[in-house]
């Protein structure tokens, strides 16, 4: 019998399988509409499981829905409507999602699948998160705590779990909009970046600049009381901009020009402030969460878990514990968690182990022999040559597009769906950032090691070393090569680090390995701001668009047939 | 065009559509250029957000087009829209030629592109259809496009026409809000158990 997770209406929409204690497929809707972040009802996803599993009324046993539609409407709704007038370009929005939301689950689901409306319940939102992101511990649930900080979910914004066996006490939880989360967003908007999307460049920003600004920002965000000051915030009174006037008078003018060099270098003192209120707000959290629960691993979640910064330094103030990120934090992470949830109804258990962040639908299933022979040729016929070709490739200087076993679930590809080349080859890396990728020039790129090579050439922090496995940390290289591998370090000399454990991908590394290519650099198979390739047109696309020539997939090294 | 190359069975159309969908990418990435050169800010109304274009009824979430529609009338789509699109970056380019040349020659480019998809297109539907079912269907497709458009770009305005109803209504919920309340009731030691899973609320 099938358990349905489904994540949607609010980041991008994921749709989880599991069956017998086992995760059978997840699925992001951008994958298959191509449009990024898509936040609709994941209808394709959900197609594509009904025909790939034969999905019917009789073999699903429930579908679950990540969080509570009313309350989440609700609570936003209710905060604003106090001042209803000067508040009302939000509520009108915010009534007329109402109509097209996740109110209307129950229905979007009925017009995509027949099947008993009893069947459909819902989750919680930050349990949705806690559930899914404690499952990838192999540990007795009994030994971790779980923080879940993100924007906001049915009006909470943080909450602190301890697990018992088979029980979950909800230690504490933090109100709308009294959210770092909206906070971090908020930085994010002043600086001209995309709110819900462009996070992660204001954590790369951060490394340019110096936190001189941070006792202004104390005062739009209090990390004591965990207290975001209304004065400095508009998100509750439109949908366009989500800081005030205040905050212009505070930090200066917003929206300029990054390329211009005075501009930068004030916009990365501002994003080296919030992030250092980040990592302070994450801290006391984690000190609480320590004094209270006395556990040895806490795990994070939630969207902020994403900021692989964040969780590195607050790792260095608590050595004695063990912090951990699962593969896909985010609302999207949650869909599994909304499964694991309605599992639980039934078994009343809590035994869900996962280990692997590759869980799409396998490759085989979404390449159509036909279309590979018409628009690829292969390179070797010889499947034990290919690795050798692959070496060859890379030490000429080219860049290789990976469409490997299965897709990785989290918002960073860990080999399988990804372009990679010789990290020592300097020119290669740049033009794969600033050409090919179109990546801004303060972001560099991350490499990958095989597990075995790890302490060789960086300095291992041990208790979040686990989260290298998916991007989840980063760590810095050591002194001898500093030098070497300049061009894949960020500016304060930290590298989001990936280390391989399994797959074809750990073939290819161990071949590398012997010819003394050490470290690749894995980017995701997209052009910035588009979804990752999804299946093999997507790939000839994204090949035809970036001008790359050569694909690993299915054992084998293909050109792209350029006629 | 991406979803259609999928979709397709006939080689030669794949091929077609997959060449269509790499235009159509190139295209963004020329806007994308652009608006960079032309603006020296990045304030929200110049951020492109993907999610936006089902909001202004461009497509839908419910299906494809090429799922919705038969393979003679998507290409009658495709003719019909492509000339609109060309007219509108006709004028466009006349605003960008005055600022800029070099962005103006961008331009040209993606109407060379628009007139050969237009083309391709209708001579496509010119062969399966006659000449006036053809006729009929264009002239469908561009008042259903214009109708969009007009649809899309009047969003804002039309909405504060009804900004008047809309307060007199906020008010009257906001007074009735102060009377509702579903605030969490106390917790037991298992959170598991307390969330009714059959519950929105």
């Amino acid at each position: 019998m099938y358990y349905i997770g489904i994540s949607a209406y609010y980041h991008e929409s994921s749709v989880a399988l599991i069956n017998n204690n086992k995760i059978i497929c997840f699925l992001k809707e951008e994958w298959l509409t191509r449009i990024k972040g898509d936040n609709n009802f994941p209808k394709h996803s959900l197609n594509f499981l009904i025909k790939n599993y034969k999905l019917n009324n009789s073999n699903i046993k429930k579908i679950c829905f990540y969080e509570k539609p009313f309350a989440s409407w609700w609570s936003l709704f209710n905060f604003s409507i106090k001042n209803p007038i000067l508040n009302q370009e939000f509520l009108i929005n915010h009534i007329k999602s109402f109509s097209n939301g996740s109110i209307f689950f129950k229905k979007h689901v009925k017009d995509t699948l027949k099947i008993d409306q009893k069947k459909i319940i819902f989750s919680s939102h930050h349990l949705s998160h806690a559930l899914y992101s404690s499952s990838f511990l192999r540990v007795k649930k009994e030994k971790i705590a779980v923080i879940s900080v993100d924007g906001v979910g049915e009006g909470i914004t943080s909450s602190i779990f301890d697990f018992k066996k088979n029980k979950i006490n909800c230690l504490g939880t933090n109100k709308y909009p009294n959210s770092i989360g909206l906070f971090y967003s908020i930085i994010t908007d002043f600086l001209g970046f995309n709110t819900n999307e462009d996070e992660y460049k204001i954590m790369s920003l951060s490394s340019y600049g110096r936190p001189i600004y941070y006792n202004k920002l104390l005062k739009v965000f209090d990390i004591r009381n965990f207290n975001l000051n209304e004065k400095y915030i508009n998100f509750h009174k439109t949908v366009n901009k989500s800081f005030s006037k205040h905050l212009e008078k505070l930090i200066g003018p917003p929206f300029l020009n990054i390329n211009n060099k005075k501009n930068f270098k004030k916009y990365s003192n501002i994003a080296a402030s919030a992030q250092k209120i980040l990592e302070d707000s994450l801290n006391i959290l984690i000190q609480k969460t320590k004094e209270i629960t006395k556990k040895k691993k806490i795990v994070l979640c939630g969207g902020v878990a994403l900021n692989c910064k964040a969780v590195t330094e607050v790792a260095k103030c608590h050595k004695d514990i063990e912090i951990f990120v699962p593969p896909s934090p985010g609302d999207s992470g949650s869909a599994i968690g909304a499964a694991i949830f309605a599992h639980y109804q039934d078994s009343k258990k809590l035994d869900f182990n996962y280990q692997s962040p590759f869980i799409g639908p396998k490759r085989e299933k979404l390449i159509n022999k036909q279309d590979l022979s018409n628009f690829f040729k292969v390179l070797n016929n010889s499947k034990k040559n290919t690795l050798y070709e692959i070496y060859k490739l890379i030490a000429n200087g080219e860049i290789i597009a990976t469409f490997l076993d299965k897709s990785e679930i989290g918002p960073r590809a860990l080999g399988n769906t990804s372009l990679i080349c010789n990290a020592l080859d300097k020119k290669t890396v740049n033009i794969l950032n600033n050409v090919i990728k179109k990546r801004d020039k303060f972001q560099p790129l991350a490499p990958m090691i095989l597990e075995k090579n790890f302490n060789k050439f960086f300095i291992k922090q041990n208790n979040i070393y686990k989260n290298h496995e998916w991007m989840g940390s980063l760590c810095k290289f050591k002194k001898i090569y500093k030098k070497t591998y300049k061009s894949i370090a960020h500016i304060d000399g930290t590298v989001r680090v990936q280390t391989v454990k399994n797959g074809s991908i750990k073939n290819l590394l161990n071949f590398l390995d012997k010819k003394d290519i050490k470290i690749l650099i894995n980017t995701s198979f997209n052009i910035s701001k588009d979804p990752i390739v999804f299946d093999l047109i997507d790939v000839y696309v994204n090949m035809k668009r970036m001008n790359i020539k050569y694909l690993y997939c299915l054992n084998k090294i293909y050109i792209i047939n350029q006629t | 065009m991406l979803f259609a190359a999928k979709k397709m069975k006939n080689m030669n159309l794949k091929k077609g559509f997959i060449k269509h969908s790499i235009d159509e990418y190139r295209h963004y990435e020329i806007f994308s250029k652009i608006k960079k050169k032309l603006y020296n800010k990045q304030d929200y109304s110049l951020r492109f957000t993907p999610q936006i274009i089902y909001n202004k009824g461009y497509i839908s979430s419910k299906n494809f087009l090429i799922e919705k529609k038969k393979l003679n009338d998507f290409s009658v789509f495709i003719a019909a829209n492509e000339t609109i699109a060309k007219k509108k970056l006709e004028n466009l380019n006349f605003l960008v030629k005055k600022k800029s040349l070099k962005l103006s020659l961008l331009i040209l480019e993606i109407l060379k592109d628009e007139e050969r998809h237009s083309n391709l297109s209708s001579d496509f539907s010119k062969k399966k259809l006659n000449k006036f079912n053809y006729w009929i269907s264009y002239k469908k497709e561009e008042i259903l496009s214009n109708v969009r458009h007009l649809y899309a770009n009047s969003l804002i305005n039309t909405q504060k026409i009804f900004y008047p109803i809309f307060s007199i209504l906020l008010i009257v919920i906001s007074k009735l809000s102060l009377e509702l309340n579903f605030e969490n009731k106390n917790r037991s030691k298992n959170i598991l158990d307390d969330i009714d899973p059959n519950t929105m609320i």
